[in-house]
């Protein structure tokens, strides 16, 4: 459900991008094997493999050039700090509105963003 | 609010404002609806035949247990539009109803749990979300208004 709500944020944001989509950790894996992504934005709580499992395995593979959004309801300090040596440029706490997203796009993508 | 109360405690006082506080947060950044505290007679607005869904998000940590959400069908569909941004001439899904509804539990659970300040994480479970019936008179729940429809939040703690 909050990949829908990301693709509408992404909808009203204008910005010019193509979206691939996994229900969990271990799918985004794959994904990132097989295409050319410049961002990944995880939720931490998903079935399968978790989001830190994924950032920590994206560490591991020296996939730096990625940028990793973290998208969570969870936006205690103990959190931020569990992932905060895994590349996280952004920690975007749920609930949140889609200017909110949309701002931090413009900063992860400033290219493909429509401020 | 189930007829037979489970081996989980109440929730103290001190705790339940932010859990007001949270699902208001939830339901106004989130689904752009008004929230108010109300009495539990609003619960009669709602007619008997009506289904609501229950959504339940137990978690773990320094503290453990349960958070469950019950929110009437008709006002789930009304705040599965206004997050998808969906009018009113576009079909629902029920399966994405189901999800809309257990990310709804999700964040209440997750928002209220961060707003306590603890230094230590939360273990969030997936929200277990089914369709029942009215839920039993509680008076330890939490009653909202949202868009002047109610709306009952409880926790309860292990």
């Amino acid at each position: 459900m909050m990949r829908a709500l990301i693709r509408r944020a992404l909808r009203l944001s204008g910005a010019n991008v193509l979206v691939a989509e996994a229900a969990n950790g271990k799918e985004a894996l794959t994904i990132l094997e097989t295409e050319r992504i410049d961002a990944v934005f995880t939720d931490l709580n998903m079935p399968v493999m978790t989001g830190t499992e994924l950032l920590r395995e994206m560490s591991t593979r020296n996939w730096n050039h990625i940028k990793r959004v973290v998208v969570s309801t969870d936006g205690s300090n103990a959190r931020r700090e569990e992932v905060r040596d895994l590349h996280v440029s952004h920690y975007l706490s749920k609930p949140f509105a889609p200017e909110m997203f949309r701002d931090v796009l413009c900063e992860v993508c400033p290219e493909n963003a429509t401020a | 609010m189930s007829s037979a109360k489970s081996a989980l405690k109440t929730l103290p006082p001190d705790l339940r404002e932010p859990l007001i506080q949270a699902t208001s947060n939830v339901c106004e950044t989130s689904f752009f609806a008004f929230t108010e505290p109300a009495s539990p007679e609003v619960l009669a607005q709602i007619p008997a035949e009506e289904m609501w869904f229950h959504s339940a998000v137990t978690f773990t940590g320094p503290m453990s247990g349960r958070v469950t959400v019950f929110v009437p069908a008709g006002l789930a569909r009304d705040l599965f539009g206004a997050f998808l941004g969906f009018d009113e001439q576009e079909a629902y899904n029920n399966a994405e109803l189901h999800d809309m509804v257990g990310e709804f539990g999700n964040m209440v659970c997750g928002t209220w749990l961060t707003s306590l300040g603890r230094d230590e994480c939360f273990d969030l479970a997936h929200p277990d979300v089914t369709l029942a019936g009215l839920p039993a008179p509680d008076e330890d729940a939490v009653v909202l208004a949202v868009n002047d429809r109610p709306l009952v939040v409880r926790a309860e703690l292990g």
